[in-house]
């Protein structure tokens, strides 16, 4: 029941993730006479097969797909299952003559499902240079082996004749991330290079500028880059022949018609790196793992420690060595730490550096010192197994005893005790209860109150309707529309509007409105408020329609509707 | 001024009384300054000064290590001024001394009881004013404007004034009550009759409250766990420290 239920978890697992289907070329550049490496990579499915017969193209010639070689992984992280599993081929790709060539996707059936890879057609230039051989130079250096674990460092120097004006330049290395049983490791800050060079036309890596020196009677402008690399399992990794190319740009384009570059060629040979296994004989219990020459350094945080206090050792390892890959010593295992609790590790990994802090508390009053911490390594130099340790750390630990001195003395001086007694007699203002009758009165007024405010309120009309917003707000859309106002015309517009707002009318019945008239209509006198807006009126028609239309002082006008206001008479 | 010339000798009286006690209570004369704050006490009108004289009677309680008692005091002093930090610290440490469990327990219950009871009557009901005047102004603006905004905050309004009201009506619901708090060692008998031979119908823990029903010479009759029980008047600390003991909240006469 169990492994069906296993089973049934896998499947669903793979079930979960869709298929993902690449196909591209090692390097989209090749010498002629050269091969390049058409990749095909399916993964999270097995059921995959390339259609055969494979596109043909003519000036190329496609090898039969080798393959498929079959990867699977299962992995746990945090709790959740990972199956990963990746089918691929090689598929080798010979020029027959140089020029540009275009290879069209390749037909997969993956599923069940045919699927064209990928979108575009692939594009492989086939170069046939005598030049650039002379004119500028690549060499890739790389060690001739290696064991298994140990890194490594791919060394390309390259660069052109400082003569010829080169504006751009590119490196096609088919191993770029093509190659098997390597882990490409982290640079350090130090080897980050201060420019960018495009490798592959995909993507760019750090390079470095070199001095210029002199080859084959021309002085040389260099660069180099640097990649490390871990080997995880022997055998030999193949490193095919790559090309350095630079170009100089014979005429600009202009519009749509791209630049006119004369590109020159440079190719290294291929190399080979055999991978070691790291030998049986001779191999400690003990080993954690680490390849390389490393050195061990160490620091406490203090040395003078009373029983039972925590003290902290940090070990750091540095070297050209596996250093993020092995397994640090665990210090409860060994004897000579029998004086020591560890009651906790922290492990960071850097580029150049493993550190390692271990928390340990002093167990023993007797302790003298902390002692050596031990690591087995192998020197691929001397091809032997090495044990390298840190020097011990002297230190003080003073008896329990003593300590429980301290520990009263700090629980004197954070002992509790009660606030001491108010010695001031207390003379605040006391606050009289409200009463309760006031209160319920309070209570019920409250709300009889504004039933008969809303009632009388609502007699006159809902306070919320439209026209009764628009009459609230006359007074400040007049006090607005003034500050706007650039003349005796704008003036009689805001006017308008104000009025029209209060009158319940729109704007435009009170331009050119005999107000005397309406006023008579409305019963109203022509006295007090209602001659000072009479006036107001006059004077404005008076300078829009036969004077030059010069603004009244806007306060005059806000003066004569405030008057209205209070006067009753809008 | 006449008047106040009369009450002048009273207030130097009080004021050298408490002097005197505060010099026995500095000199570890702790009982002297028990009896002289006591006495103090019976006269004093102000709910604070009340309230600073149970607290003090506390001090001196906890430092003749009758922590129950000062449990009594420090718990009498916060009923009249419920916001006292130093009056809350001591008795959260008059409780640890005696082995009852924390006043405020951190609890959801125990945060709520100590909002409600956080203002005295008199406070609870001015803020209970406060709400029903906001309320007032908006329903004002609501029914002279109108609208949903207006609604909106008139309704705000009335949440406002449910919520002033919970202090209030927790007093009231307590309107009357004479709490006492048990203060023998180790609890005491409830008894059914007031002898020392009638039978014991409950045990009431040292640290528990119960509420005042009856009294009789040496003897005082309570209502605890829904029964009524007869225990001795030195088994039992009077919570409440009022100038009037027992008239605590008059819903009517609107005094406190």
């Amino acid at each position: 029941m169990l492994r069906l239920f296993v089973l049934l978890f896998l499947v669903s697992a793979v079930l979960a993730q869709e298929p993902e289907v690449n196909v591209e070329l090692a390097t989209p550049l090749v010498r002629l006479g050269g091969t390049v490496r058409l990749n095909v990579t399916v993964e999270n499915t097995r059921d995959a097969h390339i259609q055969t017969p494979l596109p043909s193209v003519d000036g190329l010639r496609l090898g039969v797909p080798r393959g498929p070689n079959i990867n699977q992984s299962f992995t746990i992280i945090q709790g959740r299952a990972q199956h990963h599993t990746t089918v691929e081929w090689t598929i080798d790709v010979r020029p027959m003559r140089a020029g540009d060539f275009e290879i069209p996707p390749l037909s997969l059936i993956v599923n069940g499902k045919t699927i064209q890879a990928p979108d575009k057609p692939m594009t492989l230039r086939v170069i046939e240079d005598t030049e650039g051989a002379e004119q500028g130079f690549l060499e890739i250096e790389v060690p001739e082996k290696v064991y298994e674990g140990q890194p490594f460092t791919v060394r390309a120097r390259f660069g052109f004749d400082q003569d010829l004006p080169v504006d751009r330049h590119g490196l096609y290395l088919p191993w770029w991330k093509a190659l098997r049983g390597v882990i490409e490791l982290e640079s350090s800050a130090l080897d980050r290079g201060r420019d960018r060079i495009v490798v592959n036309d995909r993507e760019e890596t750090d390079i470095e500028p070199l001095d210029r020196f002199e080859r084959g009677g021309s002085v040389m402008r260099a660069f180099e880059f640097k990649h490390r690399y871990l080997a995880s399992r022997p055998g030999k990794l193949e490193l095919d022949a790559s090309t350095y190319q630079f170009g100089v740009t014979v005429e600009r384009g202009i519009g749509f018609r791209p630049d006119r570059v004369r590109y020159r060629y440079a190719q290294s040979k291929p190399h080979t790196i055999e991978v070691l296994p790291i030998p049986e004989e001779g191999r400690p219990f003990e080993w954690s793992g680490a390849v390389g020459m490393i050195e061990a350094s160490r620091r406490v945080d203090r040395r003078d420690l009373r029983e039972g206090d925590t003290v902290s050792l940090t070990v750091s390892w540095t070297g050209d060595a596996n250093l993020a890959f092995f397994d640090p010593p665990d210090l409860k295992r060994l004897d000579s730490f029998s004086g020591f609790r560890v009651v906790g590790t922290t492990d960071q990994s850097f580029a150049d550096e493993r550190r390692v802090r271990y928390d340990l508390v002093a167990a023993d009053p007797d302790l003298q010192e902390i002692p050596a911490v031990p690591l087995w390594t192998f020197n691929p130099e001397s091809e032997r197994f090495e044990r390298i340790e840190t020097r011990p750390v002297p230190i003080r630990v003073a008896p329990v005893e003593d300590t429980i001195v301290g520990f009263e003395e700090q629980a004197e001086i954070d002992a509790v005790d009660i606030a001491d007694i108010h010695t001031q007699v207390a003379t605040g203002r006391v606050l009289r209860p409200v009463g309760t009758r006031w209160l319920f009165s309070m209570a019920l007024g409250v709300p009889l109150l504004w039933w008969i405010v809303r009632t009388l309120v609502r007699r006159r009309g809902d306070p919320d309707a439209p026209q009764a917003r628009r009459r609230r707000t006359a007074r400040r859309c007049l006090a607005r529309e003034l500050q706007a106002a650039r003349s005796a015309s704008e003036q009689e517009a805001a006017l308008a509007c104000f009025l029209g707002r209060r009158s319940g009318e729109s704007d435009t019945a009170w331009l050119g409105r005999d107000i005397e008239t309406w006023l008579a209509e409305q019963g109203q006198p022509t006295t007090g408020p209602a001659a000072a807006w009479i006036e107001l009126a006059r004077d404005l028609d008076q300078r829009a329609w036969a004077g030059d239309d010069q603004p009244l002082e806007r306060e005059r006008i806000l003066a004569v509707a405030d008057q209205l206001l209070r006067g009753g008479v809008l | 001024m006449i008047a106040w010339l009369m009450l002048l000798p009273l207030w130097w009286g009080a004021s050298l009384s408490s002097d005197a006690a505060v010099e026995a209570y500095r000199a570890k004369d702790y009982a002297t300054a028990a009896a002289l704050w006591e006495a103090e006490l019976a006269g004093a009108e102000s709910a604070p000064e009340r309230a600073r004289l149970c607290y003090n009677l506390g001090n001196s309680a906890y430092r003749r290590e009758r922590f129950l008692e000062a449990v009594g005091w420090y718990t009498a002093a916060l009923r009249l001024t419920p916001r006292d930090g130093d009056a809350w610290r001591n008795l959260e440490l008059a409780r640890s001394a005696a082995g009852l469990e924390p006043a405020d327990r951190g609890d959801l219950e125990a945060t709520s009881l100590r909002l409600l009871s956080a203002l005295t009557f008199a406070e609870a009901q001015w803020l209970l004013m406060a709400g029903l005047g906001i309320l007032g102004l908006l329903l004002l603006f609501e029914a002279l404007r109108g609208g949903r905004v207006a609604r909106r905050l008139a309704w705000g309004g009335v949440v406002l004034v449910l919520l002033s009201a919970a202090p209030w009506l927790w007093h009231l619901s307590h309107a009357g009550e004479r709490p006492l708090l048990v203060i023998q060692k180790g609890g005491t008998q409830g008894r059914s009759e007031p002898r020392s031979d009638a039978t014991a119908l409950a045990r009431l823990d040292s640290g528990q409250v119960v509420l005042w029903r009856d009294e009789l010479p040496g003897w005082v009759g309570v209502r605890a766990d829904g029964k009524d029980l007869w225990v001795r008047s030195s088994a039992v600390f009077e919570l409440d420290r009022r100038a009037e003991p027992g008239g605590t909240v008059d819903p009517s006469s609107g005094e406190d």
